[in-house]
């Protein structure tokens, strides 16, 4: 439900930079495309247009007619711009320069050492023992002998913010010697 | 730019492998912390000191102790293949010999024997061999003591 609102204000607000000339040539082709196969889209816009025109000219706010022609012109004149060669657009101010050498540089070095950062942060992550939290108390007991008449117990006790359990030896009270 | 790119990553990487490596041919030296505690039965809760273990000493099988108070700690420092002693509060000794140290899986573990035993008359009461994390604790508990019962917790790290 809400998915279906937010893709048609999605929509919306692309028809509002459609109509106010803010679409790259590219989108502004996209979209006339669609307002050409789509009446509800055709309407909304209609709408912006009356909005605009109530906006611009109160006197003339009854605007059944609204006057699409300044609207297809920006249009046109978009998808002719990216049309137009390179020298053509650099005259007009069109697209941005080309950063300089040195900005290339930087952005390359700054990408090398964030990328070295990254790998250096990724490793000791994995690799250091216990960085991941708590220290690890996971312990084998791989032998154990308790006086002549003792018991002896294992116990392990979980923690779920531990990494592993901790082991606890239990001998009862009435221990006796070994040998 | 690629080419940097890999320098980059692999000066971080030789950087870290060169200080792993360095760290497994230091000599293998622990540190051994050993807390001495009484589980009670009277109401106090956990001591403040004892706190990096609350969790483990909430639950069974210290979970039935409403108090459980540290008595005594104690820093042993042991080179490979050599032993230290300590006083336990109840009279009874206890025997750390530090046997090696170990790389598994890229993870430091120690290997200890323990030993706790009575001196008069002489009797051995527990004898284990175990391998802990580095860092991690054992606990051992059991023996009767100001009418509790004895818990012992050994820690190790190795150096």
């Amino acid at each position: 439900m809400s998915g279906k609102r937010s893709q048609k204000e999605a929509r919306d607000r692309e028809l509002q930079r459609f109509f106010d000339g803010e679409l790259s040539p590219a989108e502004a082709r996209r979209v006339y495309q669609r307002i050409e196969s789509n009446d509800a889209d055709l309407m909304r816009l209609a709408s912006l247009g009356e909005m605009h025109d109530a906006l611009v000219d109160t006197a003339s706010a009854e605007a059944e007619d609204a006057d699409f022609s300044a609207l297809w012109d920006n249009v046109e004149r978009g998808i002719e711009r990216e049309s137009e060669p390179a020298s053509a657009l650099e005259q007009s101010g069109g697209p941005p320069r080309e950063p300089s050498r040195f900005a290339r540089g930087l952005f390359r070095w700054t990408m090398v050492t964030a990328s070295a950062v990254a790998v250096a942060v990724l490793a000791l992550v994995f690799w250091w023992p216990g960085a991941t939290g708590a220290p690890s108390n996971d312990c084998e007991i791989e032998s154990l002998e308790v006086g002549q008449g003792a018991v002896s117990t294992i116990f392990t006790i979980d923690d779920p913010e531990q990494p592993d359990a901790t082991t606890v030896i239990w001998v009862s009270e009435s221990q006796g010697e070994i040998r | 730019m690629t080419r940097q790119l890999m320098l980059g990553s692999l000066s971080a990487l030789l950087l870290l492998l060169g200080s792993a490596f360095g760290s497994t041919r230091a000599e293998a030296a622990v540190t051994c912390t050993v807390r001495s505690m009484v589980g009670l039965q009277s109401s106090g809760g956990i001591d403040k000191r004892l706190s990096f273990l609350r969790k483990q000493l909430k639950r069974p099988p210290f979970s039935a102790y409403k108090t459980i108070k540290l008595l005594a700690k104690q820093q042993i420092e042991m080179a490979r293949r050599a032993s230290k002693q300590v006083g336990l509060p109840n009279g009874t000794q206890l025997k750390l010999t530090f046997i090696e140290k170990l790389l598994i899986k890229k993870r430091v573990r120690l290997r200890l024997h323990l030993e706790i035993s009575k001196t008069k008359p002489r009797k051995l009461l527990t004898n284990t061999v175990f391998t802990i994390a580095d860092g991690g604790t054992l606990l051992l508990a059991g023996q009767a003591h100001q009418g509790g019962t004895l818990v012992v917790g050994v820690t190790c790290k190795g150096k």
